[in-house]
């Protein structure tokens, strides 16, 4: 029988490596310290992270923060060890992590937030394509766009399903990033403002959230047909709780709207979903139709578009009919 | 999760036999054997379900009578569960485990080696996930001198390969702090 002190040293590796995989991030970086077998064993086994945070500092420093085990201490180091830490984690391929926050939010304006965000990006170009779902990019200002999409670019496609940023988006901005693989299989935008942007770009997305300058009727009527394809009465594969919601810094033209519509044989009816929305929104229109489940056995549903207007937003989300009838 | 446990006697219609490595036999009602693969695979292709084959002892020349049975006890708590399901290892594992599993794998280490062997010989994949839960759960959110001491490792790294710098043996003060989450050096002077 194996002696309770060698207990670890005998167990197998596949062994060891299955309770690694349990093993929370600190506790991980904990065992790595042990010894270089359990070193060269921990840097096998995949990491499995919720939320990491790279908080961006003064003087070039960052620090890092992870959802299921941070510290109460404020302190930060050098960005490019962070950035070597960082990179450490998606070492394995098969690494994952729900959610990347670079929060800067403050450091906007500081030249070196550019410097760091591109040593990150070219640190992470380097290797493989990491496994991220979201991406949460809280920075105020930032104009370094091709960083920007470099970042991107250095996640795997097939992950990523979410960017949600703060900052302004240059035209040109906006065109690098619609140009790359993983803008396509985005399920879900969360911008700043966007500027003079093709609404054609985002026809393909779930959820939709940004603000413009302006917005013309035949962009509305982009959205309100990518959720809905009139041509067949059926929706465009978006499940229940899809939305669009459009802010407008300068005034959107509703009557010009609704004018479009109608020019499309919409016929306008005001119908607000509860009493709050009389004052708020100038116009509710539902657009009901039936959607085929196509994973469901085709199952029919019968789901409405529901579209609210008014000076500063456009907002439309797909929901149940039943809901609101 | 916990299931009723109806009673049920063994026929040998229903049983196989099973001899452990020091040579005892063990009655091992079929139902139970679904819970390992190993054991399911070789009923299936010597037909040991079918009531008109004759079953001949089944040799298990890695497993201990003492480990035998403490498995058969494990299968028959889980006689009725539902098929474990492997699923992918998401972000956070549960360190929860029902009272019965705790005190089931409340044993000391070597014990807890031969058992994980033998439910890997087994392959009985709810007790294999389980086992290493237990032990992930004994060093998760231990410094690295703890667990050091829990696992008896002797160590064998003086400085971290990545910096350079010596790795502290033990710093209560640096457990809060980033350095040991991230193996980061020392902040610098701000």
């Amino acid at each position: 029988m194996v002696s309770a002190d060698t207990f670890w040293q005998n167990l197998p590796t596949i062994f060891k490596k299955t309770v690694i995989e349990h093993l929370d991030y600190k506790s991980r970086c904990c065992l790595r310290k042990c010894s270089k077998s359990d070193r060269e064993l921990e840097e096998q086994c995949p990491v499995s992270l919720e939320k990491i945070i790279l908080k961006l500092g003064f003087n070039k420093t960052a620090r890092m923060m992870f959802e299921e085990c941070d510290s109460e201490l404020d302190v930060f180091y050098p960005a490019s060890d962070v950035i070597q830490d960082f990179c450490q984690i998606f070492r394995n391929p098969r690494s994952k992590c729900s959610i990347l926050e670079i929060n800067g939010f403050a450091r906007g304006s500081d030249p070196l937030t550019t410097d760091i965000i591109q040593e990150l990006a070219e640190n992470l170009l380097l290797s493989h394509r990491v496994k991220i779902e979201k991406l949460k990019f809280w920075v105020n200002v930032f104009h370094a766009e091709e960083n920007f999409v470099n970042i991107i670019k250095s996640m795997d496609p097939k992950h990523l399903k979410s960017i949600i940023l703060c900052h302004v988006i240059s035209k040109n901005g906006i065109e690098l990033l619609a140009a790359t693989e993983h803008w396509a299989r985005l399920k879900k935008i969360g911008f700043g403002e966007i500027e003079d942007p093709d609404f054609d770009s985002f026809t393909h997305l779930e959820k939709i959230r940004f603000a413009v300058k302006t917005i013309n009727p035949q962009d509305v009527w982009k959205l309100v047909q990518s959720f809905v394809k009139f041509q067949n009465f059926l929706t465009a594969n978006r499940p229940n709780g899809s939305y669009f919601d459009i802010s407008i810094t300068h005034d959107a033209n509703v009557p010009s709207i609704l004018k479009y519509f109608q020019e499309r044989n919409i016929e306008l009816k005001n119908e607000p979903i509860r009493s709050g929305d009389l004052p708020k929104y100038i116009h509710t229109q539902r657009f009901k139709f039936t959607k085929v489940a196509v994973d469901e056995g085709n199952t029919v549903e019968k789901v409405i578009l529901i579209l609210k207007m008014n000076n500063w937003s456009v907002y439309g989300f797909i929901c149940k009919a039943d809901r609101y009838s | 999760m916990s299931c009723e446990e109806p009673t049920t006697s063994p026929t040998p219609e229903n049983n196989i036999t099973v001899v452990s490595s020091d040579g005892k036999e063990f009655l091992l009602d079929l139902k139970l054997t679904e819970q390992s693969e190993t054991l399911a695979r070789l009923i299936s292709n010597f037909e040991y379900d079918r009531t008109d084959v004759k079953k001949d002892p089944v040799p298990l020349g890695n497993i201990t009578s003492a480990q035998m049975q403490k498995i058969i006890e494990w299968l028959q708590h889980h006689r009725y569960y539902p098929k474990w399901e492997q699923n992918d290892i998401h972000y956070s594992t549960s360190f929860t485990f029902e009272t019965w599993v705790e005190e089931y794998l409340n044993i000391p280490n070597n014990e807890m080696f031969e058992l994980l062997n033998a439910a890997n010989y087994l392959n009985i994949p709810r007790l294999f996930s389980t086992i290493c839960r237990i032990m992930a759960s004994r060093i998760t959110g231990k410094s690295a001198e703890q667990i050091r001491t829990v696992l008896n490792i002797k160590t064998d790294v003086k400085n971290d390969v990545y910096t350079g710098i010596p790795i502290q043996e033990d710093s209560s003060s640096s457990e809060d702090g980033m350095s040991e989450i991230s193996l980061s050096p020392s902040p610098p002077p701000i």
